[in-house]
């Protein structure tokens, strides 16, 4: 690992940052995919963990009085760590390594590669098929009598960023469809994200036309045509560009634009401004800017806030969705969506109304279904927006948080209505940045092939999945009003309605949470009550045929007294043996879920793992010690005994040498 | 036709009442049919039989009543006019579609006459409402005819007894017996009751009984209350179980001339056998009450649905109330004295001019940091009882129920329910309460039958009674004389004391609603006082300063105090420690997400709550219930429910268990 300057630093301090009085001491060790404090402290010996992946930023600060070299970290995962160093050059190495550490030229460099749950090659492959789209869109009732299945863009000849299978109108031809994708910004051509069989209504994603002042396209009518036909009840289709009015019409002097009514037959078309990335970006980094004050009085936070205008923007895609989703479920009216190129924006607002018209996307499985359908197979350009290799900082932005956080401030409207809780959203959120897991690298589902992703690398849904206990919601109730149908949130103008998720911006600042989890306690509770059903359904049965036993004793007992009473208590015997034992083993069961019990092998529980065994929620602090790199024996700092000596630092370096 | 169901507060007469009126409920969709009546008290509307479980009905109505005094605006609104406030003075020109009533307590109350043929009656129940607000009298006034209700049928309440018992009754320190009760509770050894002040004639505004130092003889005690305004002298709020002292005082009275003797006596009342004192401005760092006025109205204006504020200046807008940052310096400055009382052995003397207002609030907030017992529901509505009641907060002018000028108005109470309601949220599982009783208690503030919310003090909450009981048909049952120790009593819904207290809680929420006040998971039994980490022994340099050692606490740091009385001089060694070395205790280690079945139990120190910023939010069910989408989210199905699923399945469990014979391994739990 050549990158790795200094593997090891001994004296350097962690600041803790809601008091500043409080430091810790430890050693800092730099490996090939974490960088590690170790807490000298021998009673506790904390661990903190962080992935390279997730470092968004390192800065040297000015050298203190004491002659000490603060050196700050901020994570993507919206940690922010500080540290001192006693000796400058230390200081500089670490510096130097790092900024390389956190910058990956090459995907190979990616966590993900080395990562090993120790799973083997079924396994593995199991888990990429856990989420499968062309089920979901069976699910959805398609194929049917107006959409396909279309193979035009086999081998990506028509569109890069697109799938190879794509649901389009049945009317709609190669011709049509080659036509208008060359009518559209990067081909990015009107094809399938949500049908609703009830209705037939549906809602299409493509990019801008490429209309400019005046240019038209036959073949981009007859497609816009062809999907209002799909919806026969239906006398017109309406056309989202969910960008501000002024932004496209920009567009139009480069040539792209936005459609023209006029040309179009029968749509309906409609503003919904949500600015774009350059605006996101900036407005999260005044949010954190509040964030990190130290100690914010009242007018700092919420003036912090209002000025950052993120909560503005996180309403302005709700509204979007909103409107959406009352198009298709109130007036049963398609809907096709674009923004720009069609990646961003167009995702956000497809997936949130979406997640608001069926259901299914508010289970576990669905949400799972809902991010591979809208953000990774639609060519959402994950490796960009979030930084994964070295790349222009300008492309970089907050989209898919936001429809994170949407999915949040919606669950906090309708608190029966999802399956998963906001453990389950933050764990997402983490690993979309993480690259621990195949998922979310790249920026299309071309580069994930040619890369081999799914035989190379583990997919989160699986892991999840196997970990759905602790993601649960307790409040869900599957006959609840609020999990049957649209959902309908408000539209007026009520701000107040969003909040600040200090769960997710103030993760690591854990003086700032509630300290007690009322939602844990009820998922325990929860818990504790069908464990109680299990075993009075076991005692019941025990009972009907301790009765049984009885009956067939007393008629037996006329003829053959004696005997008979022996073998009855013997068939009693065995009735009884069996039923507590299954019983037994049901209820070992239950707990080893409890993740008290951890379980060591499993790498992939880290992060739950470590989230409830430690009594720290940090996803790195104490990160996947069992995690892939298996020839990294003695990686971990800790496995030398109880203090690290000499050597086995020297090991650690060893391994990670050995690893790449 | 005067309602059968409509059940009369003792005095109460029905000026105006219109049926077949709809009641527009939050949340969008649904209406309420019944009866809106006028009363020379209140606003009552009762829904229509069959509208509602019976099991539900309440003497008075929590969410549909509303006392004259409460209501802040009506609109009336028709489709050919435009809404239009109504007052006394102003006379309606149309008949009202829609009345809607603008309340004190952030609630607005939306009615509808749209049944055709009464418009009449919309009409005159309209003008009613808007005359009888004017001339609202209140129970409080001795000239209010009180007479005895005919006593309708009482339904199936009566069997249900306040499961008070298993965790002790509610204190209301009206008797000699409470006071002694509650102080070996705390197990505060050195102290004693005084009744010095039982007629009243030390100091009119101040309790019957008095908690000082055992040392301390009356007589002796009797030469301290000319030193102080209103001759509110210090005396015990709280023992802590590691030795420190929580007192309260009123500011040091300027034109008196303590003799030598006083000041021994005063020196005695305030160390009160500790070798420091530390002396706490309540007023620095927080609000005016002028302050605190300006601020709730604010929020008011700022929490209706008909604010002006656009949507993306709502959070610069509720930052300009400065509400929040009032709570915030409330909870940071209670922290502080808890950390004080907490970290060494001292006594921490409360002092505010007048000690009726933030003393009350400090005194009560720091107690329920550190005490659990403050924080189960019988406790804490005992902290209420003695810190503010008894403690002579007027509560008649600050609320501004009765007739008093405005100008003595302030929430004070109310921002101490605010706090606390921030305290449940940081620490859920540390309150036998929750919010919906907070919420309740909040709304009761605003109701004046109260006995609670009633009076300035003790001393005119008698004077009343008295007048009462000597002149009028009504003799209470239980007098101000012997009064009852327990809360409520009595028939199945109707007080046997009227005023009755507000702890009374059948009287206006049904068994449904009370069974959300109390926390399942909240701390269990918790009378007994749990003795946080004891002070350090001379910590903070208690043994350099020697004795007589007087601390003033300000920005967060302990100064000396040359000058401990104004009247006299003395040298005072200089040693400043700052707050932070005063072995603040550490936050329990806070445990993972579901790390085990059942959470913690909660820590057992004092709760260090988080007053930065972020963490001090909007209490959104109280103050934005006015806007229906507002409250989306908030009525999830209520952990009560779910805890007593789960008692039900383990009596059942129970039940089984002996009828079943042991299997060979009984499944362990």
């Amino acid at each position: 690992m050549e990158h790795i300057r200094m593997p090891k630093v001994e004296n350097v301090r962690l600041l803790d940052r809601v008091s500043s009085r409080k430091a810790t001491l430890g050693t800092l060790y730099l490996t090939a995919t974490h960088v590690i404090f170790v807490e000298n402290a021998s009673e506790t010996r904390k661990e903190t963990w962080v992935l390279h992946s997730q470092i968004s930023s390192i800065e040297k600060q000015a050298t203190t009085a004491t002659g000490c070299h603060p050196l700050l970290i901020r994570c993507k995962n919206f940690q922010v760590i500080q540290l001192i160093i006693p000796q400058e050059r230390d200081c500089h190495d670490v510096y130097i390594s790092l900024i390389r550490l956190a910058r990956p030229v090459k995907y190979e460099e990616l966590y993900c590669f080395s990562f090993n749950p120790k799973l083997d090659k079924e396994e593995q492959e199991r888990g990429w098929k856990l989420v499968d789209l062309n089920e979901e869109y069976n699910r959805m009732g398609i194929p049917n009598n107006y959409w396909q299945i279309s193979d035009v863009n086999r081998d990506y000849g028509v569109c890069d960023s697109y799938p190879t299978e794509v649901y389009v109108p049945k009317s709609a031809t190669a011709h049509i469809i080659v036509g208008s994708s060359k009518f559209r910004s990067r081909r990015r051509f009107p094809a399938l994200s949500y049908y609703c069989k009830d209705n037939n209504a549906s809602i299409c994603r493509s990019s801008q036309p490429l209309s400019g002042f005046s240019a038209r396209c036959l073949e981009d009518e007859l497609m816009l045509q062809a999907i209002r036909k799909t919806n026969p009840e239906s006398d017109f289709l309406y056309v989202v560009d969910t960008r501000p009015k002024l932004n496209a019409m920009a567009n139009r002097a480069a040539g792209k634009g936005y459609e023209n009514e006029d040309n179009y037959s029968n749509i309906k078309f409609q503003f919904i401004g949500i600015e774009n990335i350059h605006v996101m970006r900036s407005s999260l980094q005044k949010m954190l800017e509040v964030c990190e004050l130290k100690s914010p009085s009242m007018s700092d936070f919420l003036w912090g806030l209002e000025n950052s205008g993120w909560l503005k923007h996180i309403k302005a895609i709700m509204d979007a969705g909103i409107f959406i989703a009352k198009a298709v479920a109130e007036e049963g009216v398609s809907v096709l969506v674009h923004c720009s190129d069609g990646w961003d924006r167009t995702a956000q607002v497809c997936s949130v109304a979406s997640l608001l018209l069926d259901p299914y996307y508010r289970t576990m499985k669905g949400f799972m279904v809902l991010i591979e359908k809208d953000w990774v197979s639609f060519g959402h350009k994950f490796n960009h927006r979030y930084g994964n290799l070295d790349g222009d900082p300008k492309e970089i932005s907050p989209v898919i948080d936001q429809f994170i956080e949407c999915v949040w401030q919606l669950m906090e409207q309708f608190p029966c209505a999802f399956e998963f809780n906001e453990r389950f959203l933050i764990h997402v959120q983490h690993h979309i940045y993480s690259c621990q897991f195949g998922n979310f690298l790249c920026n299309s589902q071309k580069e994930r092939q040619e890369l081999k992703i799914q035989e190379r690398t583990y997919s989160l849904w699986a892991h999840l999945w196997k970990n759905r206990a602790d993601y649960l919601n307790p409040l869900y109730r599957l006959d609840h009003s609020q999990t049957q149908g649209t959902l309908r949130p408000q539209i007026a103008p009520c701000i107040f309605l969003y909040k600040f998720w200090s769960g997710m911006y103030n993760r690591f600042e854990k003086g700032m949470h509630p300290r007690q989890s009322v939602t844990d306690y009820l998922m325990a509770v929860k818990e504790e009550t069908q464990q109680l059903e299990e075993e009075l359904e076991v005692l019941g049965e025990r009972l009907a045929s301790l009765q049984k036993v009885q009956l067939n004793d007393n008629e037996v007992k006329s003829k053959q007294q004696d005997q008979n009473k022996e073998l009855g208590r013997s068939t009693s015997n065995i009735s009884l043996a069996n039923t507590p034992q299954e019983y037994n083993n049901n209820l070992k069961s239950f707990p080893s879920r409890s993740p008290s019990q951890g379980d060591e092998e499993d790498s992939a529980l880290i992060l739950t793992q470590d989230n409830l065994k430690s009594s720290d929620p940090d996803l790195s602090a104490n990160s996947d010690q069992e995690s892939g790199v298996e020839d990294l024996s003695c990686r971990s700092p800790s496995s030398g005994g109880c203090l690290p000596s000499e050597d086995s630092g020297k090991d650690s370096d060893e391994a990670v040498f050995l690893t790449i | 036709m005067s309602g059968a169901a409509f059940r009369r507060v003792p005095g109460e007469r029905v000026l105006a009442e219109a049926a077949a009126v709809r009641h527009r409920g939050g949340g969008g969709g649904g209406s309420v049919r019944g009866t809106l009546y006028c009363t020379n008290l209140r606003v009552a509307f009762v829904p229509a039989l069959g509208a509602q479980a019976p099991s539900s009905r309440t003497f008075l109505h929590s969410e549909y009543d509303v006392a004259l005094p409460c209501i802040r605006k009506l609109v009336a609104a028709s489709s050919f006019a435009k809404p239009k406030v109504l007052t006394a003075a102003s006379s309606l020109k149309f008949v009202p579609e829609e009345l809607a009533v603008h309340c004190r307590d952030f609630r607005v109350l939306r009615f509808l006459f749209h049944e055709s043929g009464l418009q009449p009656q919309a009409f005159r129940v309209a003008t009613a409402i808007a005359q009888a607000r004017e001339a609202a009298a209140w129970p409080g006034d001795a000239e209010t005819a009180l007479e005895d209700d005919d006593d309708d049928e009482e339904d199936e309440d009566e069997d249900e007894e306040e499961e008070e018992e298993e965790e002790g009754p509610t204190l209301l320190f009206e008797s000699l017996r409470d006071w002694e009760k509650e102080l070996k509770r705390q197990g505060a050894a050195g102290w004693r009751v005084s009744a010095v002040n039982e007629r009243f004639d030390m100091a009119t505004s101040l309790p019957k009984y008095l908690w000082v130092p055992s040392r301390l003889l009356d007589k002796d005690l009797k030469r301290a209350f000319a030193h102080f305004e209103e001759r509110r002298v210090p005396r015990l709020c709280w023992h802590h179980p590691g030795g420190s002292d929580l007192l309260r005082a009123a500011g040091f009275h300027g034109a008196s001339d303590p003799q030598r003797e006083d000041v021994r006596c005063l020196e005695a009342l305030m160390l009160a056998g500790h070798g420091q004192c530390v002396l706490v401005e309540a007023a620095a760092e927080l609000p005016s009450l002028a302050e605190l006025q300006l601020a709730h109205l604010k929020l008011r204006a700022l929490c209706l649905p008909d604010s002006p504020v656009a949507d993306d200046k709502w959070l610069s807008a509720l930052e300009a109330t400065r509400w929040l940052e009032h709570v915030r310096a409330c909870v940071r400055k209670a922290s502080e004295v808890v950390s004080l009382l907490a970290g060494r052995r001292c006594s921490v003397v409360l002092q505010e001019s007048d000690d009726r207002d933030l003393n009350c609030l400090l005194a009560s907030l720091a107690q329920l940091l550190a005490d659990p017992h403050a924080r189960t529901l019988p406790g804490f509505q005992s902290l209420v009882q003695r810190e503010w009641v008894a403690a002579g907060h007027p509560f008649g002018r600050r609320l501004g129920l009765g007739r008093p000028s405005p100008r003595d108005e302030a929430p004070v109470f109310l921002l101490f329910l605010d706090c606390t309601w921030q305290l449940v949220r940081q620490f859920p599982a540390c309150f036998g309460f929750t919010e919906s009783y907070l919420l309740a208690l909040h709304d009761s503030s605003f109701v004046p039958y109260f006995s609670t919310f009633l009076f300035n003090c003790q001393w005119q909450q008698g004077r009343t009674g008295q007048h009462r009981a000597s002149g009028q048909t009504y003799t209470p049952v239980s007098g101000w004389r012997e009064p009852v120790a327990v809360a409520g009593g009595g028939r199945g819904g109707a007080p046997s004391r009227w005023p009755p207290t507000v702890w009374d809680w059948r009287l206006r929420y049904s068994r449904q609603q009370r069974a959300r006040f109390r926390n399942p998971a909240g701390p269990r039994g918790g009378s007994a006082p749990v003795g946080p980490t004891a002070p350090q022994p001379g910590g903070g340099g208690g043994s350099a300063a020697g004795a007589g050692a007087v601390w003033v606490l300000a920005k967060g740091a302990l100064w000396p105090q040359p000058q401990p009385f104004p009247w006299r001089s003395k040298r005072l060694p200089r040693w400043v420690p700052s707050l932070e070395s005063l072995g603040e205790p550490e936050p329990e280690p806070e445990r993972g997400p579901g790390s085990s079945p059942l959470p913690a139990p909660p820590p057992r120190g004092p709760l260090l709550p988080c007053a930065a910023g972020p963490a001090i939010r909007l209490w959104r069910r109280c103050y934005l219930r006015a806007v229906p989408e507002g409250q989306r989210g908030r009525f999830a199905p209520s952990p009560a429910g779910l805890a007593e699923e789960l008692r039900l399945l383990q009596e059942r469990l129970r039940a089984w268990r002996p009828a079943a014979p042991r299997g060979p391994e009984e499944p362990a739990r």
